[in-house]
């Protein structure tokens, strides 16, 4: 009855997001107050009745209820509780209803937080969200939907595949989809004043929080998802520039931009259009994402082509929103009116140009991670596009961005002075060289490009700080003093350091990996020590243990480091029962923020062991750098003042007051 | 009933809330204070900020310059759009749509998408029901009730016969047969199964009815050796002796010497012989009185040829068992002669019970105590049996 | 700055950024695009010694030998033609004989691939045997069920 009872949840839903889809645009547009209500209260249904459809289905994983088909390809009676759990979204049609929850979660959101909001530009959001919602339950209902039922039911399910039996999956996921998914609602506000035909300061003070939302849980969704990526697959890779990670970084590099560019909005009333349009297109490309992801296109085009059914329909929901939206864009947005003036050098210019570096560096990836599918397609060719494609064209435009990242947090709105932030930031630039020598030396020796990325790293990680420290003037006025400045500092200079701050040390993980990895292939006997990377490895035994529902072979490798023991270590290779899949996992040891990794292979005829060790220097910053990153986002999102940038005044401030004339 | 409860109860609560939600809101005048409060707030934290020391005075006096030119402009648009006209309620098509359309549709697309009724299953719980489920008696009842509420269930009636027959309720399996035979027309297999159970049901006789469909089974496979026996048996019923001899002869003539009905037609066989000679010493000790005999041996040993074609060596013993213990509760309660009796006993020494057919020696001389002839036979059979 | 002029500036300097960007692509697409070849591509186009490419296909049976040191070498066959193929390092978990595999390296002069890296495709489509026979009594069974439907199936092969 449970799970009828979900199903049918999920239709009623579906039946209200109709409704929705409706009323509430029509009355923004007639500006009918009876039309607009039904908005709220459909938003919290919808909330509701798709939270009872996803907790039936998680009752019937839990129970293991083999008469639902969704359960039976999924799940295994044997598989441990957390996973019967995580395997509820650890496959299509289970994903897709997370996704639809969350939508729906945020319209719920937005009809409580926008009590304040016009009614106009309230309705015309949550209609506009209606229609997200409504593209994608029809999906879930017509092509993905979980609850259809089986008879007679077997007695055993499939299992879920054990690569995704990981408390990664368990995480991943819902924190990607809260990052998708929030971008949403941008993208509805985005709308909403498109077809009401006017941004006003409310707007522009609403969208910055739910971009920042968004924002911080695609951050986390990533780094969850490269970390388990790192762990999980066994050959210490922590990113592959797959397609289905361009598909989130894509949203986040275009995120990102938006982030930067609502702040312009709000504290400066300029830029309105084009953050409107960065709005349509990080939705844009999340839905793009889910395309790539759900539609099987990746797999291979063939696949894509046989069973058509979910590909097509994600791909019309796709089109529709993109192609719909930025229609709507070039029709609506010239009524727009636009705001503020700045010079070319302002915070707002540096801004400017951030935007500029970020989109196009997502030109690049997009157009890298599309480009063998056109192909394949139309010509049939099958090439791949991989990390070297990438790091050549992608990296090269981050490098500009990083080293105008410490000079655009100090310039001031409206009219900047770059030489003034010059002399400010001299400081940053001496701490910068002698850290980079330092760690050099460290390294024993660099070469040329590693020393650059060095420098550039921490010539962010310096230079974000450093606005801190400017304001504060330890050294002038002493450190008491300089305490209270530091507590009486504006939450978002700590916001914009950390987020800074977090890109720092995240591209100097990246670059010290990259330069200072070791990886050794061993083929190591019962007892024998090898020396790895300063630290001297024994393998100590190896014996078979059962699992809940694998069975593994662990071998045991003690850490050694002058002498003394550092770690013992249990990589071990797993079999699964059900599918018979073998698995790897490896152990790691984390020294500092150092790792070392080991994954092994296949016993060898005379019975040694196939041992893979990686050391990894400094790669935990890469995943503490985005958690600085988040908590810089959190900060600003709990920053309750409403941010207006105080322009600096023209020099002759005295005579003319008021530099630029009101825009239009 | 719950269920449909449930789904109205969903449905009318989120038809309500949005009826709610639109009696509630009125024409009134979009508030459009917003912008001017947003900039006002501006202008009291840029206060704060200059006082604090966050922004030095000037940039304070440049960002309320700016602020206050955005809120005249705001209120300006503001005032604009106040004169604007407002369209009066359609209040109606939001009223229709959820009164109607909300529920209609989500019952319409559920009956076409989901399994409306179908309970969950739950492992645990189907593998309790499994483990209660080699309980036949549960099972029968449950396909009774099936069979109460669709009599015209052929397929329910077959599965049934067989358990019935299994368990010794002949009558029970011979009507469900006949039931079958109602609705799928006559058979004749199903007949012989039908006429086999009548014979087992009375006890070996062969009625008229019996033979008739057995004759029909006979004609449409003239190749199976049952029906010709089972004629031949009623033949030897009727004292068509003559006839009867004639039949078993050809039986005889045909079958291999291990198929296990062949002692039972020697047996027969041998009695009718006797019948029209001289008495002969029997192969089976329990010869018997010329009209029960045939009924005491005929039943048993046909379900045994009906069964064994078909059974494992446990069904086997299990029937086998249900038989004895079937003559015993029989033999017991209304007593027999001393041809039943010996069988009973000497069925028990072969399942191994040696101690029950003490038991039932003992109670075969009480039962028989009038019956001296009964009584020699018994102490001989003791005698070769080692029992006293 | 007039309006004009900075509307200017900014349109240039956007266009400064695209331009380089192109040219990083297109430098990019011309050097470090990797072509997929099956064996038989291999033996029809001659594909010079040391040029990178994938090379796709199944593990030919009973050709995996393995050598010292963590080397294996194997045979990469499509059906028709086959390439041999040799490797240092731990084979990903789903390498089987009979598998499909994909191996990224070069043709070495004798001829032989020197793979730098080898992936397995993921089968994700194993079953057993009663819960198929289920799915297929119940009419739920596709024999072309998409196996990347699962999430994140793409992520390594």
């Amino acid at each position: 009855m449970i799970i009828e009872i979900g199903h049918f949840a999920l239709i009623l839903a579906l039946i209200a997001s109709v409704v929705q889809s409706v009323f509430p645009v029509w009355g923004a547009l007639k500006n009918d107050q009876r039309m607009m209500a039904v908005a709220p209260p459909l938003a919290n249904a919808q909330f509701v009745l798709v939270l009872i459809s996803f907790a039936a289905l998680t009752h019937a994983y839990l129970t293991s209820d083999f008469s639902v088909l969704n359960v039976i390809e999924n799940s295994h009676s044997d598989k441990p509780l957390i996973y019967k759990f995580s395997g509820v979204w650890g496959n299509h049609e289970g994903s897709i209803l997370l996704w639809v929850l969350i939508l729906v979660l945020f319209g719920a959101l937005v009809a409580a937080f926008s009590r304040n909001l016009p009614t106009q530009l309230r309705a015309a959001t949550l209609g506009a969200q209606g229609w997200v919602s409504f593209a994608f339950l029809i999906f879930v209902v017509f092509t993905s939907n979980p609850f259809l039922r089986v008879a007679p039911a077997p007695m055993e399910g499939r299992d879920l595949n054990p690569m995704l039996q990981d408390i990664g999956l368990a995480i991943h996921p819902p924190l990607l989809y809260v990052g998708y998914v929030g971008f949403s609602i941008v993208f509805s506000f985005a709308i909403a004043a498109l077809l009401i035909g006017r941004i006003d300061a409310a707007w522009a003070r609403w969208v910055r929080p739910w971009v920042l939302v968004s924002w911080i849980f695609l951050t986390l969704g990533i780094a969850m998802g490269s970390y388990w990526a790192y762990y999980e697959l066994g050959w210490g890779g922590w990113w592959f520039w797959d397609p289905v990670e361009n598909a989130s970084f894509m949203p986040w590099l275009t995120g990102t931009a938006l982030l930067h560019s609502a702040i312009v909005m709000e504290k400066r009333d300029a830029l309105k259009v084009w953050t409107i349009f960065l709005a349509l297109l990080t939705f844009s490309l999340s839905l793009l994402g889910t395309f790539l992801v759900r539609s099987g296109v990746l797999t291979s085009v063939h696949a894509f082509a046989v069973d058509p059914a979910r590909g097509l329909f994600i791909l019309g929901i796709l089109m529709v929103f993109v192609g719909g939206s930025l229609t709507l864009f070039a029709w609506r947005a010239p009524l727009l009116k636009t705001g503020g003036l700045f010079a070319p050098v302002s915070r707002e210019g540096a801004l400017v140009l951030n935007n500029l570096f970020l989109t196009t560096a997502t030109a690049a990836v997009f157009f890298g991670t599309l480009y063998p599918l056109a192909l394949e397609a139309f010509t049939g060719e099958k090439i791949s596009v991989g990390p070297p494609f990438f790091n050549l064209t992608f990296g090269p435009l981050m490098i500009p961005v990083l080293l105008m990242m410490p000079f655009g947090q100090l310039l001031a709105w409206k009219r900047g002075d770059a030489w003034g932030v010059t002399q400010r930031l001299t400081g940053a630039f001496f701490v910068t060289l002698v850290a980079t020598c330092l760690l050099a030396w460290f390294m024993g020796g660099t070469g040329i490009l590693a020393a650059l990325g060095f420098g550039v790293s921490f010539w962010v990680i310096f230079g974000s700080v450093w606005e801190i420290v400017d304001r504060v003037k330890p050294r002038k006025v002493g450190l008491k003093k300089a305490w209270s400045r530091f507590v009486g500092l504006p939450k978002t200079v700590y916001a914009t350091s950390l987020g800074h701050l977090g890109i720092g040390l995240t591209a100097l993980g990246i670059v010290t990996v990259s330069a200072f990895e070791t990886e050794t292939v061993l083929t190591m006997q019962t007892g024998q020590t090898q020396q790895v990377s300063g630290y001297s490895m024994t393998y100590d035994r190896t014996w078979d243990q059962r699992g809940p529902n694998f069975v593994e072979r662990v071998a045991q490798f003690t850490l050694r480091q002058d002498g003394n023991v550092a770690a013992t270590m249990m990589p071990s290779k797993r079999v699964y029962n059900v599918s018979g899949q073998p698995m790897t996992e490896a152990a790691l040891y984390t020294s500092g923020f150092s790792q070392v990794y080991i994954s092994i292979g296949d016993n060898m005829d005379d019975g040694s062991l196939v041992t893979r060790v990686y050391y990894k220097p400094l790669i935990t910053l890469i995943w503490i750098g985005t958690l600085v990153m988040s908590l810089g986002g959190f900060i600003a999102l709990i920053d309750r003042k409403l941010h207006v940038g105080a322009p600096q005044p023209a020099r002759k401030a005295v005579k003319r007051p008021v530099a630029a004339t009101p825009a239009e | 009933m719950m269920f449909w409860i449930v789904l109205a109860l969903m449905t009318a609560a989120v038809s309500l809330s949005v009826l709610v939600a639109v009696s509630r809101s009125r024409n009134k005048p979009e508030r459009e204070d917003n912008d001017v409060l947003v900039f006002r707030q501006q202008l009291t934290e840029v206060e704060d900020d200059a006082r604090t020391g966050a922004i030095s005075p000037e940039m304070a006096e440049a960002a309320r310059t700016e602020i206050s030119r955005r809120l005249l402009a705001a209120s300006r648009q503001a005032e604009q759009r106040a004169k604007k006209s407002i369209s009066p309620a359609s209040a109606i098509w939001v009223r229709l749509a959820i009164i109607v359309f909300l529920p209609l549709s989500a019952l319409a697309l559920y009956f076409y998408v989901g399994a409306p009724g179908v309970p969950d299953q739950p492992l645990a719980e189907r593998l309790a029901q499994i483990q209660r489920e080699p309980n036949l008696e549960q099972l029968i009842t449950r396909t009774e009730e099936h069979l109460v509420a669709n009599p015209d269930d052929a397929q329910g009636w077959l599965v049934l016969a067989p358990v019935y027959s299994r368990i010794g309720a002949y009558d029970k399996a011979q009507a469900a047969y006949g039931e079958a035979i109602r609705i799928i027309g006559p058979n004749p297999e199903l007949e012989l199964a039908r006429a086999e159970n009548m014979i087992f049901a009375a006890q070996g006789q062969i009625s008229a009815e019996a033979e008739a469909m057995m004759q029909r089974a006979s004609a449409a496979a003239p190749d199976q050796i049952k029906p010709k026996f089972y004629l031949a048996l009623a033949l030897g019923q009727r004292q068509e002796n003559e006839a009867a001899i004639a039949a078993w002869t050809a039986l005889l003539e045909e079958a291999d010497e291990n198929e296990p009905w062949v002692p039972v037609a020697q047996a027969q066989l041998n009695e009718l012989r006797g019948q029209t000679n001289e008495p002969q010493s029997s192969a089976l000790a329990t010869a018997p009185a010329p009209q029960e005999g045939a009924e005491a041996l005929s039943g048993p040993s046909a379900e045994e040829i009906a069964a064994a074609q078909e059974m494992t060596a446990e069904d086997r013993q299990a029937m086998i068992r249900g038989m004895v213990e079937g003559l015993e509760l029989r033999l017991t309660e209304d007593g027999g002669s001393a041809a039943e009796w010996g069988r009973l006993v000497r069925s028990l020494i072969v399942i191994g019970e040696e101690g029950k057919a003490q038991e039932m020696l003992l109670a075969a001389r009480e039962d028989l105590k009038a019956d001296q002839g009964g009584l020699e036979q018994l102490d001989a059979l003791a005698q070769t049996l080692g029992l006293n | 700055m007039t309006r004009k002029q900075r509307r200017l500036t900014l349109i240039g300097l956007a266009g400064v950024v695209l331009a380089t960007a192109a040219g990083l692509v297109l430098y990019a697409l011309n050097d470090q695009i990797v072509f997929f070849q099956s064996p038989s591509d291999i033996a029809e186009n001659q594909i010079p010694a040391g040029e990178r490419i994938r090379l796709g296909g199944l593990v030919k049976d009973g050709s995996v030998v393995q050598g010292d040191n963590a080397q294996v070498s194997f045979i990469v066959t499509d059906e028709v033609e086959t390439v041999a193929v040799s490797y240092t390092g731990l084979l990903p978990d789903l390498f089987r004989e009979g598998q499909g595999i994909v191996a990224e390296g070069y043709i070495d002069p004798n001829g032989v691939f020197q793979a730098d890296q080898v992936l397995a495709k993921h089968d994700e489509n194993y079953i057993p045997k009663e819960v198929k026979q289920a799915l297929e009594d119940s009419g739920h069974w596709m024999e072309e069920e998409q196996g990347a439907a699962s999430y994140g199936s793409s992520k390594s092969y």
